[in-house]
């Protein structure tokens, strides 16, 4: 009996372990919040872009939980950059990190539990010059002082988010909730010229009755015009990148369509960059220009569509595509499906995070976690199975 | 197709409506017309799809089938056995033959049980296999759906939304069922996980010969598992079929749309997309006439004021469109005359009703 | 396919055996405990709860020095001298000392002293020794009350908000009713209706509870009814329904034990407002009566302006184990709904 005790027992944190996690957690927390706290001249959070036609680049960024069981490396080393006036789609599963990443471009990681401890986010603004050599001065988020951040953020990096019903203030009309964000965008505006703005901002998102729209409040509406609606506040400033927070997973796929066409058009028109985070391959192959793959808190693979849907490298990539359903394809045969679950982020160990669902593992595979391998110009994959020899394996 | 088969589930006429608002004498003044007219047949060991989006009544009429609302007309025939109008009482004895599976995987698993105990409940209470093989039967059935047995002391927080997906249809099949009733169950599971639930679905159908009902908004998912589809809007049927014919052949203009409007995973197909103008009516307030004339693109004046009949088209497909309807079709000048009479008479009432409104 | 096959399965059976190792969580029990002390205040109200405890119910059997009603009969001598001076008829200086003797048949109004730790009261009572027999009774019957008021409230509620219909709304009124009525007019009434039938002070204790409950059950009927009406919109409460099990067995298994949470907090919550109840309504004499000892009876010893002035040793005691015992209870109430509440994931 006892014996049967301990081992049903044994999926639990002992006692001891968690006083050390608790220990542990406080001592970090603190010295992130420190850091945070201190006062910082403008030299330190200014550095310089790799590249000028990107709007913002993310390097070997890691942002973790502490948790009571133990540190959740939520963003575990991640790296892609966002090129202006392109869409950039981030996929996969949930708890992937993707949304994380998000939140720390935004600096709006739930605090103090959450802290990004490492890495940088270049974000590129176009009112810093540039430095002595020529290179392109840039804002560096992870360092930014809150003050200085809500200069940045909701004017040049706005945001959309999946839940259109809980996003928007039950107890205010939609005219109120677009006025208070075209406001603090153009502070000089008299009372009439923000409502002239605001309904300016409506027509442009498609509303058909943009008066009657702006005088309603969030619960009149459905939820395709909520998300118009949220889409119409994340344009009010004119940014430089939106972020996508899966736009339509709550939607109908016929309202998905109308949204996803809607976006699609306003980047062009605006001219900004979309980072679209969902996990619907489907969305991505429509909209993206170029693809992130994430799992377990890391990019496994980064690429143009074309490469990502025409020659996907990861095993990941190459399963995630093979068990998605498609009205096209012959359902008599049983579907692909990758095995096994989505590991725990905490205390992972050193070797690919996938390697114990993939079908390809080799030896090789209990080795060190697999760098990036450029495979082409833009195609990037973190797997044993191209390294080195990457250019000949083509999948 | 072999017509000797067993119909498991034949609903006929199938209406449901909820009351929205009460007059005056506590009789309910408007309705909800949740389900309107659903009829279909379902063999033994085959699966239909519904498909709709969200609103159009999919989750109700799934319900309705399983007694949890009492219809408000038509009949549902289980096995043969008119099972409409018996008491809850009575319906005790089909309760294991006919079980549910929830879209969350997290709200339809009570938090304070253990999985064991949770998959081995009804089987007690049932008494569907003797006391003393009740923790054997139970850990085969996880087997069955691929859970570990070592998870029988487990708490349902501890899993991931697939694991309690999969404890969720090991609850299901405990009791020895015939019908399931599949409400959305992979649409809140990331898409590898996906896979596993549905081949997992598939395999127990073709072992334990089960039927489902199968409610999806997703098409795709919908064309893997089901022999038969029918494509629900605002309550009512718009189109059934067989699977392939669907497919092959969408006749309504909301199935294309539904089709068209369904994201391609490759970058190079960009298809001639049909993009519904519009959003879907709110259900309490339905359109007259065709329910779906508001976005349809090849909306006739037909459309607007008269109700379409349910064509058989070609064998075994259903179709509920005006286009469609030869009668109709040949014969449209006079429709169009006849609805133009009707606007009249509208605004003319309109001007009357004014007139009295200025007189006071 | 075949080899493909294979290898899914042996990953399988390695995945599993790595899950095992690599998910390690909290248990929900070490996780509500982590949740509750995470606030200081939760331990400082055990802290003080659990004193009280021992004060109560293990004081008077280690410290047998008095007991309960024991009077204080050592006979006290006061000794008053007086001087008069006065002048007599040769002028002379005559001073006379008067001494009076005072002998009290009982040692009352004693101050805190060695002999008696806070000293007695009028009637010559160890205050200290009361103080724990008043903590007896005040525990005794804020537990009772708080668990029969919980008992009347799961089945009251627990059919109002199961079955609804008219069922609802005849039992939810009865609920309206009970909230609206003055409770302290009729409780004086009924005060003097009970001090008519001269009961001795035991039967009291029990009319007390039963009052007290008559007045609370309410407030838990209609928080089980509200849970229970936001649980039977869950889907696994609609699962047991087409699992077809019985009415009462959904109920009783189901829907009770998931409430159980929420009504643990209410109950510790309300023990201390029982405790505050019970001793207004013993200090407005309609609760435990003297001799038995009760907080509440002992605060109505500062009804004498005297003892308000001079004797604080007398009511102020007990006036702060009121304090400490509800205290102690809303802190711990407190931390609990915190530690119970799945939303507060902090």
């Amino acid at each position: 009996m006892a014996k049967e005790n301990t081992k049903k027992n044994s999926n639990y944190i002992s006692i001891k372990e968690s006083r050390k996690i608790l220990k542990y957690n406080i001592q970090q927390m603190k010295y992130y919040e420190k850091l945070k706290q201190q006062k910082r001249d403008e030299s330190e959070y200014i550095t310089r872009m790799k590249d000028p036609n990107n709007i913002i680049e993310i390097e070997n960024l890691k942002t973790c939980f502490f948790t009571d069981n133990g540190t959740v490396m939520s963003v575990n080393g991640v790296s892609f950059s966002i090129p202006k006036n392109k869409i950039v789609g981030v996929v996969g599963e949930s708890g992937c990190g993707k949304s994380v990443t998000s939140l720390s471009i935004m600096q709006l990681v739930q605090a103090p539990q959450g802290q990004i401890i490492g890495g940088e986010i270049r974000f590129n603004d176009e009112k810093l010059g540039y430095f002595e050599d020529g290179s392109k001065k840039a804002y560096d988020i992870t360092k930014m002082p809150t003050k200085e951040i809500h200069k940045i953020r909701g004017e040049d990096i706005t945001m959309i988010f999946q839940e259109p019903m809980t996003s928007l203030n039950p107890v205010f009309t939609i005219g109120n909730q677009l006025d208070e964000v075209s406001f603090i965008h153009n502070k000089d505006m008299s009372k009439e010229e923000v409502k002239k703005h605001s309904i300016e901002m409506l027509t442009k998102v498609g509303i058909s009755m943009p008066e009657h729209v702006y005088e309603s409040y969030p619960h009149e509406l459905s939820g395709g015009m909520r998300q118009r609606v949220m889409i119409a506040m994340a344009l009010a400033g004119s940014p430089k990148l939106i972020i996508a927070d899966e736009p339509t997973t709550a939607l109908d796929v016929t309202i998905q369509a109308q949204i996803l066409e809607l976006l699609k058009d306003l980047q062009k028109q605006v001219g900004c960059s979309i980072m679209l985070i969902t996990h619907d391959l489907g969305v991505i192959a429509e909209m993206a220009d170029e693809v992130v793959v994430m799992y377990a808190g890391r990019v496994i693979e980064k690429g143009t569509v074309q490469e990502i849907f025409h020659n996907p490298l990861h095993p990941y990539t190459i399963g995630l595509q093979k068990s998605k359903p498609l009205i096209t394809s012959n359902s008599n045969e049983p579907l692909y499906s990758i095995p096994g679950q989505v590991p725990s982020l905490i205390n992972l160990p050193d070797h690919c995070y996938f390697k114990n669902r993939c079908i390809k593992c080799t030896e090789k595979c209990s080795g060190k976690y697999p760098k990036l391998v450029q495979v082409t110009d833009t195609h990037y994959v973190s797997c044993y199975l191209y390294e080195k020899k990457g250019g000949k394996l083509s999948g | 197709m072999d017509e000797k088969k067993e119909i498991i589930l034949q609903v006929n006429d199938l209406k449901k409506y909820f009351p929205l608002d009460k007059n005056l004498f506590g009789k309910p003044a408007r309705y909800l017309k949740a389900v309107d007219n659903i009829s279909f047949t379902l063999e033994k060991g085959t699966t239909i799809g519904i498909v709709g989006e969200s609103g159009c009544g999919k989750t109700t009429l799934g319900r309705t089938i399983l007694k949890l609302y009492n219809s408000d007309g038509g009949s549902i025939f289980f096995a043969g056995q008119d099972i409409t109008r018996l008491s809850k009482h009575q319906m005790r004895k089909y309760r294991t033959k006919m079980q549910l599976i929830f879209q969350d995987p997290y709200s339809s698993l009570p938090p304070r049980m253990t999985v064991g105990n949770i998959i081995s409940e009804a089987v007690r209470v049932h008494k569907i296999v003797p006391k003393k093989e009740v923790a054997k039967y139970v850990q085969n059935i996880m087997k069955k759906c691929g859970l570990p047995p070592q998870y029988y002391d487990r708490y349902p927080h501890e899993f991931s939304g697939g694991q309690r997906q999969r404890i969720c249809i090991a609850r299901a099949l405990a009791v020895k069922p015939e019908l399931i009733i599949c409400d959305e169950p992979v649409s809140a599971l990331d898409v590898s996980i996906q896979a596993q639930i549905i081949n997992l679905l598939k395999e127990l159908q073709k072992s334990m010969g089960l039927t489902y009902v199968f409610i999806s908004h997703d098409l795709s998912v919908v064309k893997y598992i089901t022999d038969q589809i029918m494509v629900m809007y605002l309550g009512n049927a718009m189109e059934l079929g067989e699977t392939d014919d669907i497919f092959d052949n969408p006749l309504h203009p909301y199935t294309q749309a539904l089709f068209s409007a369904v994201p391609v995973p490759d970058p190079d197909v960009k298809m001639h997309r049909v993009i519904l103008n519009g959003d879907i009516p709110s259900p309490a307030n339905p359109p007259k006439g065709c329910k779906f004339h508001t976005r349809c693109a090849n909306c006739m004046k037909v459309c607007r004021y008269m109700e379409p009949k349910y064509i058989e088209v070609t064998k075994k497909h259903f179709v509920a469109c005006h286009l469609y309807n030869q009668e109709i079709m040949n014969d449209l000048a006079f429709y169009d005359a006849e609805y133009d009479q009707i606007l009249l008479q509208e605004q003319q009432m309109k001007e009357q009703k004014e007139k009295k409104n200025e007189k006071k | 396919m075949e080899k493909i096959k294979e290898i899914k399965e042996e990953i399988m059976n390695q995945e599993e055996n790595l899950s095992e190792e690599m998910v390690k969580e909290m248990s929900p029990l070490r996780l509500i405990l982590r949740r509750f002390f995470r606030s200081k205040l939760s331990l400082v109200g055990i802290i003080l709860i659990a004193a009280l405890f021992i004060f109560s119910f293990l004081g008077p059997v280690f410290y047998q020095k008095w007991g309960e009603i024991t009077v204080d009969r050592s006979q006290i001598i006061q000794e008053i001298e007086t001087t008069h001076t006065f002048t007599d008829a040769s002028g002379n200086e005559v001073t006379v000392i008067q001494v009076l003797q005072h002998v009290n048949e009982i040692n009352d109004y004693a101050n805190p002293s060695k002999e008696h730790l806070l000293g007695t009261d009028d009637k010559g009572m160890d205050i200290f020794v009361r103080l724990m027999y008043g903590g007896r009774i005040s525990l005794t019957i804020g537990f009772i009350v708080v668990i029969l008021e919980t008992l009347i409230g799961i089945v009251l509620g627990g059919i109002a908000g199961y079955f609804g219909g008219w069922i609802d709304q005849l039992i939810m009124r009865i609920v309206d009713i009970f909230n609206c009525i003055p409770t302290l007019p009729i409780l004086l009434i009924a005060s003097a209706m009970i001090e008519s039938w001269e009961l001795d002070p035991d039967q009291n204790i029990y009319i007390l509870m039963v009052i007290i409950t008559i007045f609370g059950w309410s407030g838990v009927a209609r928080l089980v009814r509200g849970q229970i009406l936001s649980l039977r919109e869950q889907e696994y409460i609609t699962a047991t329904e087409v699992m077809g099990l019985s009415v009462w067995r959904r109920i009783f298994k189901h829907l009770i034990p998931n409430v159980m949470p929420q009504l643990i907090v209410s109950m510790t919550l309300g023990l201390g407002s029982v405790i505050l109840y019970e001793s207004t309504l013993s200090y407005l004499g309609l609760g435990v009566q003297l001799p038995k000892a009760a907080w509440g009876t002992m605060i109505s010893t500062a009804n004498d302006p005297q003892v308000l002035n001079y004797h604080m040793n007398m009511w102020l005691p007990a006036g702060f184990m009121i304090v400490i015992a509800v205290l102690g209870f809303n802190f711990i109430g407190d931390g609990l709904r915190d530690a119970m509440d799945p939303k507060a994931k902090k």
